[in-house]
């Protein structure tokens, strides 16, 4: 069994999890004053189509019996229809999930990419002049809105300096990189400042660490302690942290998809929420968790492999 | 000073006697708890002051002056596009609406998390797993799409946004306060109190709270950051405080198409945002030094 009845094990911790968030979902729609069938149908309103969505929502049913509705559609991969697109929510989602999909990769790995050599040097220049210029610049980026951080590279960038496009998504690989450079940048440059500070202090954890005096003692070359010891801790810690943060990442995109138009979930979710298209935004909420709790999963199941040391509880 | 170190005593005796010396400088050496404080303290207080400080109505449109820039005669800050509105002005009653949301989104917060944390660490079992599903539940959901779905849902407004902060936010300090208990409860003064009879809920409060609630205090520092730019992220996606009433989210995104030729208009409400999130920052750091010296 070993690891992966780890793996089964942390699945079956997931089952309640899931039920709780589909739990909220369902409950998003009912936190919708007045008649939810009048707010949802908007200007679509007919009475056919109301007494429709009535009966397929189960409104005159009692609350528990409109959770099954809910959960029997979910499973069958039903999650509503959106009113302003007329499709199926999932098809209005899965047509945009590749642009997001994108971006998330894109800013963890340029998050990753500035985070690990900045929060090496940092550590071995434990309270150098470096190590406080890089801890106080990322201080002050923690407290810049991504929105406005996205404004000002846009101008700067895009507009004077004519670098990057300034919206859009692109059409093949290479365009892809161009396009979301800029908006991958953006999420990036707020995580960033979270994985240097943790980073940070798991290096010098690692550092302190009794087979790192036993590897100087041997007389190891440094560079081989810190890629064999140091480097490999570190990045454990930084799998652990993208899992911690995937769902601040997510939460990322719908601003910046916003402000570089990129056409992805997260747009959808804003200009779902301007045309009062309730099904999708509930639709789009559930996705989000659900994938949160997919990642983690993923996560745990990457840290038990590369840690050998895992207790499977 | 010539004590010398073959006489510990009297080493001693100057060590106690320049405690008031010694604390001094170790206050000194935390600036950031100072600087954090009276930044923090100096926008709060222009905010507050918004009625008199602002020489002009943040409301008032003047058409025939628009998109003036900084530093024109009666505007210290310009005036935004296309309605001619005073920036400074705008920028000092919007504070107060962020700042509310910041300090009234993590107040209360703090005190429900930290209850319900409190109840889960000391109790333990079944109780304990019960509650930390339910916060587990919540940390599935990014913070910023559950409160953008409840205010979506309830309607544009400052009260729903406080509701929506108030539902989802509470987890962080549920974990963080249920944590703390855990190691608590099993230290000699807790079991010493539950010894003499103490009820179980004078135990938490009086005993256990006072020691655990440093990092809740820390941790909200970050979450009153947090608060605001997700007040202000509502604000810039249309999502939040209705128009027209001025906040620095709804600010940006107004002069984003002006951004241009006005580049003042979305770029100083972003600044004010940025400086009270370093003074917060600035002030979390320093209660960490404060209350934490070890860490």
């Amino acid at each position: 069994m070993g690891r992966f009845g780890f793996v089964g094990r942390r699945l079956v911790q997931m089952v309640p999890v899931a039920i709780g968030i589909t739990i909220i979902a369902f409950f998003l729609i009912h936190l919708i004053p007045g008649d939810p069938v009048v707010v949802i149908l908007g200007s679509h309103y007919t009475t056919a189509g109301a007494a429709h969505l009535r009966a397929a929502l189960g409104l005159d049913k009692p609350l528990w019996t409109q959770y099954l509705y809910f959960m029997g559609n979910l499973l069958h991969g039903n999650l509503g229809d959106s009113i302003y697109y007329e499709q199926p929510v999932l098809n209005v989602v899965l047509d945009r999930v590749e642009a997001t999909l994108w971006l998330v990769v894109y800013a963890a790995l340029l998050a990753a990419l500035i985070a690990v050599p900045l929060a090496i040097y940092a550590a071995l220049h434990r309270d150098g002049v470096v190590d406080q210029i890089i801890r106080g610049t990322f201080m002050v980026t923690l407290a810049m809105p991504s929105f406005w951080v996205g404004i000002i590279f846009i101008l700067v960038l895009s507009v004077s300096l004519h670098l990057f496009p300034v919206t859009g998504f692109g059409d093949n690989l290479v365009d892809h990189l161009w396009h979301l450079f800029l908006p991958a940048l953006t999420i990036a440059l707020g995580f960033t400042a979270v994985l240097i500070r943790s980073l940070r202090n798991s290096i010098l954890t690692v550092l302190r660490a009794d087979y790192v005096d036993t590897a100087r003692a041997k007389g190891l070359p440094w560079r081989l302690i810190m890629r064999r010891h140091v480097l490999r801790n570190a990045l454990l810690s930084t799998v652990t942290i993208f899992g911690v943060n995937i769902a601040f990442l997510i939460g990322s995109t719908v601003i910046v998809e916003n402000v570089f138009a990129v056409g992805g979930v997260g747009q959808l979710l804003v200009s779902a929420i301007q045309q009062r298209d309730y099904a999708v935004v509930q639709g789009i909420t559930l996705l989000f968790a659900l994938f949160v709790v997919a990642i983690n999963l993923l996560v745990d199941v990457i840290y038990a492999v590369l840690d050998p040391r895992v207790s499977y509880d | 000073m010539a004590v010398e170190v073959a006489d510990p005593g009297a080493a001693m005796v100057a060590r106690i006697a320049g405690g008031t010396a010694r604390r001094r400088r170790r206050r000194l050496r935390n600036w950031p708890l100072l600087a954090g404080a009276i930044l923090l303290g100096l926008v709060a207080l222009a905010c507050l002051a918004a009625p008199v400080l602002a020489n002009h109505d943040p409301l008032t449109q003047d058409l025939l002056n628009p998109a003036a820039p900084p530093f024109s005669p009666g505007h210290l800050l310009g005036t935004d596009a296309p309605y001619g509105r005073d920036v400074l002005s705008r920028l000092l009653y919007a504070g107060r609406i962020d700042l509310l949301i910041g300090f009234g989104g993590t107040g209360v917060t703090v005190i429900v998390g930290s209850f319900i944390g409190l109840l889960a660490g000391y109790y333990g079992g079944r109780i304990d797993s019960v509650l930390m599903r339910i916060v587990d539940v919540f940390f599935a959901f990014p913070f910023l799409v559950l409160v953008l779905a409840i205010v979506a849902m309830l309607g544009p407004s400052l009260l729903n946004i406080f509701i929506a902060i108030w539902a989802v936010s509470w987890v962080s300090y549920a974990r963080i306060i249920r944590g703390e208990t855990l190691v608590a409860k099993k230290q000699e003064y807790v079991l010493a109190a539950r010894a003499l009879g103490y009820s179980d809920l004078r135990v938490m409060l009086r005993h256990i709270l006072p020691n655990v609630f440093s990092a809740a205090l820390i941790f909200s520092m970050a979450d009153a950051v947090g608060n605001i730019l997700l007040g202000s992220a509502l604000g810039y996606l249309g999502a939040g405080v209705p128009p027209p009433t001025p906040e620095w989210g709804s600010m940006i995104a107004d002069g984003e198409t002006f951004m241009v030729t006005a580049w003042w208009v979305p770029t100083i409400p972003g600044l004010a945002i940025v400086i009270v999130g370093v003074a917060l920052s600035l002030l979390g750091d320093g209660l960490a030094d404060l209350l934490r010296p070890n860490a």
